[in-house]
């Protein structure tokens, strides 16, 4: 690929500059258009303004560390009273619950958001499903913009990122939010374009994921919980009191004993409480989500949880 | 490693530098370093098949050259192509016919146990298989001398922008092109370059892994709980899915090895634009439709005689075509529908030719680029489908229940958004008669259109990039 004096030389690279010019403005477009892409981005977007909050209250400080799953099935003010009720002084909740997140998210964000910046709660919430103590791959793009900094980068790099691609992808999505975004704007253009697009979507993905456990490519490989364990020491060293609390699924479920054990081992509480009485399936009204009544239930329940323990 | 990763991309980046700094002889080194690390990237244990086949082929291919009697030549062509089928029929073919075997043998009454042997299909195998059998065949027929080096050879067979999906290159054309120093990069070849690398970027991320969802959707469905909407709408989905990868790659292979001073033929010509199934095969997979021309048809007989022997040649060229994608009866089935197509059309449009008249058929061109193109998508259901029974019931599920659905709506629209323009801008350079137009326009023009093609690669691929589909031939 040796360069030519050609006169005309001069020509392709002006192609290629206007590229180059154009995704520079994408990416300030982007930059500027970013918290109107999702409710989610803007709710990560707002973690450093949520940690100088917290910071700089003067009560019982309880962060809620989770994913929809948690936030959905938490009532905010009844966990407030009945906080106070139980004779913290002048309690508030603050919530870290981005959607779709898992052990990774919560490690790494706990840390960047919170524990890296002094914002350190007097009490950790942490809401589990029955997947969500072991360690899976997070998506590289959305860990490098939002969950993993620079103290935890080599980290996150050498134990995380296990292909070249993750690499490359994690490592131009920390510098471009054009890039980091990209897989949020195709749902936004194809549900104005295309007809039933979500439901299409997501029933698409349902019948794949079927079809994958049928034919055995969707086999678990043996659960590890490297997050679980460096969240759990990481607390230990803040002195931040720590509840792991499973919540409600439509299905009961039950969890790993080598995560319990790990749990109690790292001096935090496990509270077994997803299986509440006076849920019903009418509580799930999208097959996984509590519906407010049943986020009632459940708060109360995990409020008697809290008096027990 | 996919050309869409940048895995890929970083392994070209370091290829292009280096090669930019030696002279031709060590650009020659590089390739054939890079070829195998290439090849090797997807499974290290067949370098040896590829390495073997070099070898054999290079060696036969001095016997051949060096033979005075004609026996003799016949003698290493027979086992030239002796030892390449036999390649192909153990790693690609065995498995289906130890089946075949077992599943006949069932019905006669056999009970036992039946061994059908474990076999791994080294990528691309059928590629440069076929591209080692040109040159020997090609030396037998004396239109070339042998290549000088076993090096310059092992670097034709293992050019890594082609090696695993094509274009089947000829030895007259590529060999040429290793053996003698290549010219430098400058604004054309750049130019050109980047042309065919984002419009093959675009065809395979945006066109092909997004409608490959729908066709994977409509595929894996059980036959019963379809509707006939979804599964016309799911095969035409695969008709450009098809189309956007394989042609993807191709575009993408010309324009890596443009950057490095080759050229590639041209793969493809707009092919869902011709007006019969003859002209469909010219503009379709051209070098392995050319291939089995030179190779297959023509040494049948081609159409030298009567009419009954050109078709039973065009029907033998169609079916072992077929069966060159893949060892399964729905591949078979494919070859024998296009066979069947080609000889009906043959001896429907024979009175026009001989009247000179083909022109004035009642039929004008864009009706039959229209029953071309319809004919074509219908084909893919025989060669997306996994089995002739799903075939048999996705074409009852189209007489019988003719619902529109949400997935039906969903995808017709996937399918004209996605193919729509991409249809729209092919009829554009078509009129134009060079598939290079583009690269003729203003390059501003050429900047707005690539900024697009960027933005949509960038916001409309999907999660995970998938491999190409002609991989697994």
């Amino acid at each position: 690929m040796s360069s030519s004096t050609s006169s005309s030389k001069a020509i392709e690279w002006r192609v290629v500059a206007v590229l180059v010019l154009g995704l520079l403005v994408a990416e300030i477009a982007m930059r500027v258009l970013q918290p109107k892409l999702s409710r989610d981005v803007a709710e990560l977007l707002r973690m450093p303004q949520t940690a100088d909050e917290l910071r700089a209250h003067t009560g019982h400080k309880v962060l809620l560390l989770g994913n929809s799953l948690t936030r959905c099935s938490i009532d905010k003010e009844l966990l407030v009273d009945g906080l106070r009720a139980q004779g913290r002084v002048d309690p508030k909740v603050f919530t870290f619950v981005p959607d779709g997140t898992s052990m990774t998210n919560w490690d790494y964000g706990l840390r960047r958001y919170f524990l890296h910046t002094g914002a350190v709660p007097d009490e950790l919430l942490l809401g589990i499903g029955r997947l969500h103590l072991g360690d899976v791959g997070g998506d590289a793009s959305r860990l490098a913009r939002f969950f993993v900094d620079d103290k935890d980068f080599s980290r996150a790099w050498r134990e995380d990122l296990s292909s070249w691609e993750e690499k490359c992808e994690f490592l131009i999505s920390r510098f471009s939010v054009l890039h980091s975004s990209r897989q949020r704007v195709k749902p936004h253009v194809f549900m104005r374009l295309i007809p039933h697009y979500f439901e299409v979507e997501q029933s698409i993905n349902n019948q794949l994921a079927t079809a994958q456990a049928r034919s055995g490519d969707g086999v678990i490989a043996a659960q590890t919980y490297r997050h679980l364990t460096s969240l759990l020491d990481s607390c230990q060293v803040a002195h931040l009191q720590t509840r792991v609390i499973s919540i409600p699924l439509p299905e009961p479920y039950d969890v790993a004993d080598e995560a319990v054990r790990l749990i109690h081992n790292k001096g935090a509480k496990w509270l077994p409480v997803s299986n509440t009485p006076g849920l019903t399936q009418a509580n799930f009204p999208d097959g996984y989500h509590l519906d407010p009544d049943g986020a009632r239930v459940f708060t109360l329940r995990l409020l008697e949880a809290f008096a027990a323990n | 490693m996919l050309f869409h990763t940048f895995t890929f991309w970083t392994f070209f980046a370091v290829v292009a530098t280096l090669y930019s700094r030696l002279p031709h002889r060590g650009q020659n080194a590089l390739l054939l370093v890079a070829g195998y690390v290439f090849y090797g990237w997807w499974d290290w244990r067949f370098l040896l098949l590829i390495g073997l086949s070099t070898v054999v082929d290079y060696a036969v291919g001095a016997r051949i050259h060096g033979a005075v009697e004609n026996t003799e030549r016949k003698r290493w062509l027979f086992v030239s192509l002796a030892f390449n089928l036999t390649l192909l029929g153990v790693f690609k073919y065995l498995v289906f016919f130890a089946a075949q075997v077992g599943s006949f043998a069932q019905l006669l009454g056999y009970s036992g146990p039946w061994w059908v042997p474990q076999v791994i299909l080294p990528v691309g195998i059928s590629f440069y298989t076929f591209q080692s059998l040109a040159y020997t065949i090609e030396i037998y027929r004396r239109k070339i001398e042998p290549a000088k080096s076993l090096f310059d050879y092992a670097t034709y067979v293992s050019f890594f922008p082609q090696l695993l999906a094509g274009p089947i290159e000829r030895p007259s054309h590529l060999l040429g092109q290793v053996t003698n120093p290549r010219p430098r990069l400058n604004d054309q070849r750049f130019r050109e370059g980047l042309y065919y690398v984002l419009t093959g970027l675009f065809r395979k991320i945006v066109i092909a892994d997004n409608l490959a969802v729908i066709a994977n959707a409509v595929f894996a469905k059980p036959v019963n709980e379809l509707t006939g909407w979804e599964v016309l709408v799911g095969t035409y989905a695969f008709a450009f899915q098809i189309y956007g990868d394989f042609c993807g790659y191709s575009t993408i292979a010309q324009g890596l090895a443009r950057w490095l001073g080759f050229e590639l033929m041209d793969n493809f010509r707009h092919p869902y634009f011709a007006t019969s199934p003859q002209d469909f095969w010219k503009r379709w997979h051209i070098s392995l439709s050319s291939w089995l021309r030179d190779y297959l048809y023509i040494p049948l007989g081609g159409n030298r005689g009567t009419s009954w022997f050109t078709s039973r040649n065009l029907m033998i060229t169609m079916l072992l075509g077929g069966l060159w994608h893949g060892a399964a009866w729905t591949f078979i089935a494919w070859g024998a529908v296009h066979g069947a197509w080609l000889i009906a059309h043959r001896l429907l449009t024979r009175e026009e030719k001989v009247k000179g008249d083909i022109h004035k058929s009642f039929l004008n061109k864009p009706i039959k680029i229209a029953l071309t193109f319809h004919t074509v998508c219908i084909t893919w259901l025989l060669f997306r489908a996994q089995s002739l029974e799903q075939v048999q019931g996705m074409v009852a599920r189209m007489w019988q229940d003719w619902q529109w659905t949400d997935l039906a709506g969903y995808s017709f629209a996937m399918v004209a958004l996605l193919a729509g323009p991409l249809l729209v801008y092919e009829w554009w350079v078509e009129r134009r008669g060079n598939l290079l137009a583009l690269t003729h326009s203003h390059w501003l023009v050429r900047s707005v259109v690539y900024m697009i093609i960027v933005l949509c690669i960038l916001y409309f691929a999907p999660e995970r990039p998938s491999e190409f589909i002609y991989f697994q031939f």
